[in-house]
């Protein structure tokens, strides 16, 4: 009887282990948002040459550690932009283009982006899940 | 022998979890708990209730003003879920599950002191509320002064009384002078700021409804358009439309006591 022990006995830890770590890697579904005309790659290097993150936290981008507006970390799951506007593509791409002409009284300067550029943009901070 | 039941224990807990974890047991509202987990709920509702209401000291309850108040802060808050004499609960409290009791089988069975602890602390996952956060401590002693009253009332008395009672809305708690961070968290939470916010500190959802709080007192601006100083940061909690007219957060009606306690732990967050 005794020789059992030792498997008895790791059974329940195995189990509990293996519980806890299904239910800690339990995550959500994110949809893939896709840009049109918008390349990821692309889209980082100029959020790093436009220095976004001068004023944001911005995954995968060196120096990105911005707290002057939020974080855009997870921006894939972000509900809204700026607290105001549903976060779609388009509407997307308007905001980095133009912040101030959707509200006007946004602390996010408009730092003269171009569209395909802004779309770049838009498709890597939808890479960020 | 003690190695063998805490080991038992220990399986059975874990057999819990991966029945939570697999899906299979019924969360919908239209079926019932299976009649095992409804008398564990019950009876460990209970206990727990009794067990943190047995120090609570009961002020005089007879007192016919306080009767009245207390008439005024459940006619306002509690019918909607709880019905009254001859009044339905709402529908959004008829298919709650467990069902919101009717108060006057309540007042029966319960001691003052539990009336109190559970209408002010709210129970988790019963869709009951804690009310301290919308009622001054007398109204919530008034409230239980008029369930005491309940039981007592046939449908053309309770009419009758509530004809003698002030319109004038159940108060709401009275603030502390200094701000405190501690009480901060506990109001962030008792305003459901974390069904739209990640919080650090609370453990909620993982939405990004807002903004996500983490390092909030190292944020240079509030919702983009306010520098972060503690006035704009109450002035923004309490009234944001009358900041920014189109933010999608609402005025959720906190008081400017609980807005400085929040301000002061949100201003910890480094």
């Amino acid at each position: 009887m005794r020789r059992r022990a030792p498997c008895i006995r790791a059974s329940p830890a195995v189990i509990l282990g293996a519980t806890l770590y299904l239910i800690a890697c339990n995550g959500e579904h994110v949809p893939h948002v896709t840009v049109a005309g918008g390349n990821a790659d692309r889209g980082r290097l100029a959020v790093e040459s436009y220095g976004c993150g001068a004023c944001h936290v911005i995954p995968g981008v060196p120096g990105a550690r911005g707290l002057t507006g939020p974080p855009l970390n997870s921006f894939a799951r972000h509900v809204y932009i700026a607290g105001e506007l549903p976060n779609e593509p388009e509407l997307l791409v308007r905001w980095i283009r133009d912040p101030p002409s959707l509200a006007p009284q946004t602390a996010m300067p408009n730092l003269g982006v171009s569209e395909a550029t802004a779309r770049d943009i838009a498709a890597y901070l939808y890479e960020l899940r | 022998m003690a190695a063998g039941a805490g080991l038992l224990v220990l399986l059975a807990g874990a057999a819990g979890l991966l029945v939570m974890y697999s899906g299979v047991y019924d969360i919908s509202a239209i079926e019932q708990h299976t009649a095992p987990v409804y008398r564990a709920l019950e009876i460990g509702m209970r206990n727990a209730v009794r067990r943190r209401a047995a120090g609570i000291e009961t002020p005089p309850l007879d007192d016919e003003a306080l009767v009245r108040r207390g008439l005024r802060c459940f006619h306002d808050n509690c019918v909607q879920c709880h019905g009254g004499p001859g009044i339905a609960p709402a529908d959004i409290a008829k298919g709650l599950q467990p069902v919101p009791s009717s108060l006057a089988q309540t007042a029966r069975d319960w001691r003052p002191a539990e009336l109190y602890w559970v209408t002010r602390n709210g129970i988790k996952m019963a869709g009951m509320p804690a009310w301290a956060y919308r009622m001054s401590e007398r109204d919530l002693w008034a409230t239980v002064a008029f369930l005491e009253r309940l039981p007592h009332l046939g449908v053309r008395e309770y009419r009758e009384l509530l004809d003698t009672v002030a319109e004038e809305a159940c108060m709401q708690p009275e603030g502390e002078h200094e701000a405190d961070p501690r009480r901060g968290l506990a109001a962030l939470r008792q305003y459901a700021c974390h069904g739209c916010h990640r919080i650090p500190g609370i453990r909620g959802p993982d939405v990004y409804v807002g903004p996500p709080l983490e390092r909030f007192a190292e944020r240079a601006y509030i919702a983009g358009v306010l520098p972060n100083t503690r006035e704009n940061l109450v002035r923004w909690i309490t009234k944001p439309q009358s900041v920014s007219p189109l933010t999608l957060m609402p005025d959720l009606g906190v008081t400017e006591a609980h807005a400085h306690d929040m301000a002061a732990y949100l201003e910890s967050l480094r």
